[in-house]
Parts: structure tokens; sequence; C-alpha cells
């Protein structure tokens, strides 16, 4: 009850005219920042921290709340529209939303990611304000030994991604491994393939990679098939909303994606990624399950662009985004660069985070939660009636469109750190990108590779480095149990189905057309 | 043709409000000051957004512009290896006049660490400007009181113990090193689990992954503050400080004494009159009170030094450095 006094005050503090404005301003850059692949929010605060050492509390926190959401929102229109993730939290959404566009589903892949952010975002705001403090103690009880389950965890999860041939999936996981291995090791200082060169000693971007291999690569492929490659002017843009069908497959990853956001959000360190790859291949599984059980194999459109497929990670991501606030105000502790910029920011107001935040700076607590509320319906406000216009863009001239996604790769991998030698590593990854799609190795696992490849090493090692090389560490909670008997259920439970089929099938050998391949 | 039209308009409209957006504070700026000097002035943050070199760059930004000192001044990240990228980028301009660049103890620690091909010597040394003390902390319900005791435990157990500080080879870890060293233990052995940051060794601490932490004191103080999770068991600084009731590590019969110091750097190739003239500039910000808030803001201690000082002090650190790093074996 004193939490929806408390709430309610912070929205009348906040809702003012001139805050709007300062809101409406944040939402628009947040947007833009997040649309654009290489500037990613924590630049944009950044940029604006000294704006708001002349501005009063309310209207700082507003402007942050927006730019901070607004990322959140914008990431997703690259990737559904041009294969191009504008941030790690937006690889899920490529696989599914792009294939969506291409079937001439772009306005519903919009739709859906921007209403999936906007509930993600409320709820999760909300959880924020009711549950912080049994949050950061759930979230405390994560060491390294539990990190690196959970890490397993999704690594599993994400399998159902890798279709097809599982040598060729393989191999791609092992290629984005690799990538992610170059650079400085961190927990030894050892520079791993760094070539002699300092530039490559923090690692390949993880932008670099996604750009090069997503949409550059792509390009590259496109233009090498010249003649022979598929008309692409035939992309139908359809009807611009949502179905009362497309309503009916969005609520449920909605609901689950930001339940899971909510609960790896506020995990010190664990990133947006993480959930948004765990709800995909949640979301898939379900789908290959009800079309099993329906015997409608409509009701699973993974892989031709399941609205499912973007619905769940970009609920996910939002939610983990607010999740990210827990550990911030509760422990003061910033899990992400924008979190810490804004955490310097809370400071210069006498905003001290940490356990006793709620009871002494209540009020600045409340309109900061209330901002991040009216920052969300903003954002709703201002991306829904743009979905249809995005999508558009996809009827311009395939040739246009690809010049314009080249031209875009390159100005996003500049913008990183304006560095030429940034532009070189693209080309390169780009053409291993082009040499992948020519022999049929798909990227996504390379993507998974690198963004969760190197978290898996560090918090493995880190974790046998605390216990001076006893492994008892890694099963040494209830968590991690719990954790790898999740791994075990998902790894058998496709492999016993498929034993009971083939065994039905042998006794009754007559339903030849029931056969499924084991995922 | 008309579908065409409105993706493009409405992609247009999107950058002129931003550009609008951001031009109004400029003009804001510029309109409240009138007269001024007008030269450019480009800082170098040889980090990324957000850490403690992109601060002190974007400080002196809006200092410069408040003080109307400068008007146009670009602050531009060059993050990587330690700062060494940074220092690589201002070290190849020669002459110019016109850049700073950050610099601190990480990136003495990071020329060493990373062979970096630039070092302290390829630079123009201009001025230090601000530190940041370092602490030893542990979790509050730690049976380590004092060093005595942490000594105590850690000479028994030198390769296990596990400890957590910043990254490998940054500041954290030479302050870890040293602290180490002065406790008969052998800096190169200890169990040291580098994080990437001061909001990670508190979650290591605060989980029990870890023992004790080594990092800046501003990044625990209102941790340690009444009732919060973490206790400071020592400062490194040479007295106590201020609103800080916590004893020194030389007070406790550890001789250790540093700090995080930040400073600025000019590219190498400059006459005395051009290194003067930036001295003089960031001895004028520096004497401002948009510099006190600064100071205030972030909880920096005022260490300036003048370039001879500067020049002397930064020998001496690489010195040190040199030697820690060596006893680490990186």
């Amino acid at each position: 009850m004193e939490t929806l006094v408390g709430l309610g005050d912070g929205l009348v503090a906040a809702l003012t005219p001139g805050n709007l404005m300062w809101a409406f301003l944040g939402v628009v850059l947040g947007t833009a920042v997040g649309v654009l692949p290489g500037l990613g929010s924590a630049m944009a605060v950044a940029l604006l921290l000294p704006v708001t050492f002349r501005l009063d509390p309310t209207s700082a926190f507003i402007l942050f709340a927006g730019v901070y959401y607004g990322g959140m929102f914008g990431g997703a229109t690259t990737s559904i529209l041009l294969n191009t993730p504008g941030q790690a939290s937006s690889i899920a959404t490529t696989y599914e939303g792009h294939k969506m566009a291409l079937a001439g589903r772009a306005a519903q892949a919009l739709g859906t990611a921007v209403i999936g952010s906007f509930f993600a975002s409320i709820v999760g705001t909300l959880i924020v304000a009711f549950f912080s403090p049994v949050m950061v103690a759930f979230a405390l009880n994560f060491g390294p030994g539990e990190y690196f389950a959970l890490t397993v965890f999704s690594f599993v999860a994400v399998a159902a991604v890798v279709s097809g041939s599982v040598l060729r999936g393989v191999t791609s996981l092992l290629i984005g491994l690799a990538i992610g291995v170059v650079g400085i090791d961190g927990q030894s200082g050892a520079p791993r393939f760094d070539f002699g060169s300092s530039v490559m000693l923090d690692g390949i971007n993880v932008v670099i990679v996604t750009v090069g291999l997503l949409a550059l690569g792509e390009v590259l492929y496109v233009v090498a098939r010249g003649k022979s490659a598929p008309d692409f002017a035939a992309i139908r843009t359809g009807r611009p909303w949502l179905s009362r069908r497309d309503w009916k497959r969005s609520w449920g990853p909605w609901l689950r994606g930001t339940a899971l956001g909510s609960t790896f959000g506020p995990i010190p360190g664990s990133g947006a990624e993480i959930p948004t790859f765990v709800s995909l291949g949640l979301e898939r599984k379900l789908a290959a399950r009800r079309a099993r059980r329906t015997g409608d194999p409509a009701e699973n459109e993974f892989g031709r662009g399941a609205i499912e497929g973007v619905a769940g990670p970009e609920a996910a991501n939002n939610s983990s985004a607010a999740g990210t606030l827990v550990p911030l105000l509760g422990l003061g502790l910033p899990t992400s660069a924008t979190a810490a910029i804004m955490l310097a920011a809370f400071q210069q107001y006498g905003l001290q985070p940490g356990p006793v935040l709620f009871e002494r700076n209540a009020e600045l607590v409340w309109t900061l939660l209330a901002s991040l509320l009216i920052g969300s319906v903003l954002l709703l406000v201002i991306n829904l009636p743009f979905a249809p216009l995005w999508a558009k863009l996809l009827k311009l001239p395939k040739p246009y469109l690809y010049g314009g996604i080249a031209l875009f790769s390159v100005l996003a991998v500049y913008a990183i750190n304006a560095s030429v030698a940034h532009l070189v590593i693209l080309l390169a990854v780009a053409l291993l990108g082009l040499v992948m799609r020519s022999f049929g190795v798909p990227v996504a696992p390379a993507l998974i590779g690198v963004v969760l490849g190197p978290i898996a090493e560090t918090e493995f090692r880190r974790a046998l480095a605390a216990s001076s090389g006893d492994p008892a560490i890694l099963v040494g909670s209830g968590i991690s149990i719990g954790l790898y008997a999740l791994v075990v259920v998902a790894a058998l439970v496709p492999v016993i189905a498929g034993l009971r089929r083939r065994a039905a099938a042998k006794t009754a050998q007559t339903d030849g057309p029931e056969r499924e391949p084991v995922s | 043709m008309r579908e065409r039209g409105v993706p493009l308009r409405v992609a247009g409209g999107l950058c002129a409000l931003l550009l609008v957006g951001t031009a109004l504070f400029d003009v804001r700026q510029s309109a409240a000051s009138g007269t001024g000097e007008q030269e450019k002035i480009l800082l170098i943050a040889p980090a990324a957004p957000g850490g403690g070199w992109d601060t002190l760059a974007r400080e002196m930004q809006n200092g410069l512009r408040e003080e109307d000192l400068r008007f146009n001044v670009e602050v531009r990240n060059a993050e990587g290896a330690g700062g060494t990228i940074g220092l690589a980028q201002i070290a190849n301009r020669e002459g110019q006049d016109n850049v700073l660049s950050m610099t601190g103890l990480g990136m003495v620690g990071a020329v060493e660490t990373t062979g970096s091909p630039y070092t302290m010597d390829d630079v123009t040394p201009i001025a230090q400007l601000a530190s940041e003390y370092l602490a030893v902390v542990v979790s509050a319900d730690s049976p380590h009181e004092t060093l005595d005791d942490l000594a105590e435990d850690w000479i028994a157990q030198a390769e296990t113990l596990p400890v957590a500080g910043g990254s490998m080879g940054g500041v954290d870890q030479i302050f870890a090193a040293r602290v180490a060293q002065s406790m008969g233990l052998v800096p190169g052995e200890i169990n040291y689990l580098p994080y990437s940051g001061g909001g990670e060794v508190l979650t290591s601490l605060l989980s029990g992954t870890s023992a004790v932490g080594f990092g800046t004191l501003g990044d625990f103080a209102d941790q340690a503050a009444d009732g919060g999770p973490l206790r400071v068991i020592a400062v490194s600084s040479p007295e106590r400080l201020d609103g800080v009731d916590v004893p020194t590590i030389i007070e406790q019969g550890y001789d250790v004494e540093m700090s995080n110091w930040r400073g600025v750097i000019a590219p190498p190739g400059l006459s005395d009159e051009q290194a003067d003239e930036l001295v003089a500039l960031v001895e004028e910000l520096r004497g401002s009170p948009s510099w006190a808030d600064t100071l205030e803001r972030n909880r920096w201690t005022d260490t300036y030094q003048d370039r001879a000082e500067f020049t002397a002090f930064l020998e001496e650190e690489v010195a040190l450095t040199q030697e820690t790093v060596e006893e680490l074996g990186l």
C-alpha cells in the first residue's frame, strides 16, 4: 500500500509539461541510438551527463529513463528489417524477426516487438518497485559457480537454434568461440591471437561480429550470386497491424519473456543477452510441442519467421533492462555501462543507492520509477505508429537497399571507436560470413559462441581460481544443481521422445508421416 | 513514389529533431557567454564512456566551457588496451598544441603489461589533476577487522585466499601486490581474481566468492557506511582522510602509500612555450569554482602538480610500477 502511495506521488511529481518534454527528448534520442548499431545507450547517457548538471533531479531522471528504455525499444527495428542488430541484446530477435520481414510480415514483427517491449518495461519496472529487496538477496547468491551453470543452461537452451546439419552447426559455434577468445585474457593478462596488433588486445567487438556476419556478409553473398540471387523485389509489406491470431500467439511469449528477463536481469554481470537467448530457445521448444500435439505444422513457424521468436526475446531484453535497476538501486551496483553512468548522475543529486535507499531517498526513487513508466508509455505511443512506416523501407529496390545496408554497416562499426582497424576487421568478418554462407554453414551459432563463450570461460576459470582448483564449487549450491538438472531434462526429453516414437513406429509400422527428426 | 517518400520524410524529421535538440544546448551554452576563446581543443579519453578517464575528460569539457576558457571542446573516446590505444593516438600527434589526453596510474601500468610500443617518454606531461585513494575492503561479517588480522590469514593461505580487484595489470592489482608485499608475501603468488570494475568486486565479496577486495575507495564508500554490507579496513592515503573514519595502511604498520592519480598529457614535440600555455589553461580551470564542484561531485582529492612536479612524479611512478609489474610476473 505504501508502495502504491509512493508511486502515485512519484507520478504526480514527474507529470509536468516540462518533464514530458524531457521525456520525449529522451525517448527519441534513446530510440535513435538503439536503431543505430554501434551507438549504445551508454554513449548517449555519457553525452547527456553534463547537460543534467543544470537540470533538477526529476527532469534528469526522466531524460535518462527515456534514453535507457528507448535504446532497448530501438534495437529491434534494424534487427528485423535489415538483419543488423543494434546491440547484443537484439541478436536473438534477428533470427525470426528478419525471416518475418522477408515473408512480408515486417510490420507485425515490429508491432509485436514494440508492444512486447512496452508490456515488459511496465511489468519489469513494477517488479522493481515492489520486490527490489527480495531480488537483491537472490542476485547475491550468484557466485561464479552458479554463473557458469547459467551459461551452460543458456547454451543448451539456444541449441535449438542450431537446426539442420549438426556438424555445420558445431563448426559455426566453434568459429564463434574462437573469435571470442581473441584479445587479452582477463584472468591471466596474457594476449591471445592478437597478431601483434594493439587493436586486437581488447578482442573483437560483438557489434563488429554481428554486423559483419549478418549484414555485410549477407550483402556480399547476394552480390556474389549476382543474377542467380532470389528476387527480393517481391517482398510484400502486407497488412500493417497485428491480426487476432498474432495477438493470440504473442501474449504467451511476452509473459514468459518478461518473467525470464526479470529473473536474470538483476543478476550482476549477466547482461540482457542471456534471457533473450533462453526465451528464443524456450519459444521454439514450445512451438514444436504445440505442433506435435495438435498435429498442425502451421503451429510451428520457427525457421520461417515465427512471431513468438520476436515477441519473447524483445520482452526479455526490456524486462532485463528494468531488472538491472535492482542491483543499481538496492546495492549501488551498476551491472551495465549505462547503469554505471546513471549511478554517477544519481550521486550528484544526493541519491545514495544502497540498502537504505528506499528509506532515505524515497521521493527521488519513486520519481525515477514513475519516470520509467512514463517513458515506456511514450515509447509505445511514438514507436507503434512507426512500425508500418519502417516496414515500407523494405519496398526500396534491392540494389539501393543493399547499398544502404553496406553503408550503414560500415558507419556503425566506425562509430564504435572511429578506428580504421575496426573496418579492416569488419571486412574480414564479412568475408568469413560470405564463405560460411557459400558452404551452407549457419551463422547464428557463431554469434551465440561469440556472446556466451567468453562469459562461460571467465566464470569457469574464476570459479576454479576462487576454490583453488576444487571442482566441487561448480555444483556447490542449490541454484547450480537446479540449473544442471534443467539442462539434463532439456537434453533428455527430445531423446526419450524420439526413442518412444521410434518404438511406436516399430510396433505399428503404418504411421510414416508422423516421423519427425529429433531436434 | 508516395510510399517511398513517407519513411524518408519520417527519417528526415527524426534527424532534424535530434539535431535541434542537441543544438539547443550548444546554443544555450554559447549564448550565455558572449566573447571568449574560440580555439578548438580536443580531449582524448583513453577509455570507454563511463570510466574514470571519460569522466575526467567530460568534466574538463564542461568546466572549460562554463568558465569561458574554451568553447569548442571535443571529447573523443579511444578505448582499449588499458589506455595505451589512447596513448598511441596522442603520441602520434607530434607538435599539435591543442590536444590533451587523460592519463593516470592505470595507463602507466598498462604500458608495462601490454607491451605498448609507446611509453610515457613519448608524450609531454602537462599536469596532475586529481587523485582517488584506494581501499582494502571486506564484507561486513568478515572476521578481518584490521590489516594484522588479514595478514595472519593471508600468510597462512598465501596461494589460496581469493582476493578480488579490477582487471589484470590495472591499478587495483598493483595495489593488491604492494599490500601483499608489505606483508611479506610474494605478489606473483597471490590468488587474485580480476573483475571488470568496483561493482563486480562488491558482488564478489557479498556472494562470498572472495575474502578481500582491493579498489577505489569511492566505489565502496556508500556500501561501507553505517549498516552497509561492507567494511573498509584500510585506506592508501598518506594521512587519514576527512570524513573517513578508517586508519591508513601506514598507520597499521605496513609501508604502502599510493593513489589512483589522474592527469593530462600532450603530444610530443611541443616547445616549452606551447606546453606552458596548456599548463596555464589547465591551471586556470583547476582554480575555478566549477572545478571545485567537479572535485566534490566525484569525490576526488585535489592533488594538482604543475609540469615540472608532474614530470618528476611520473618518472618515479613509472619506475615503481615497473618494479611491481616485474614482481607480479605480468
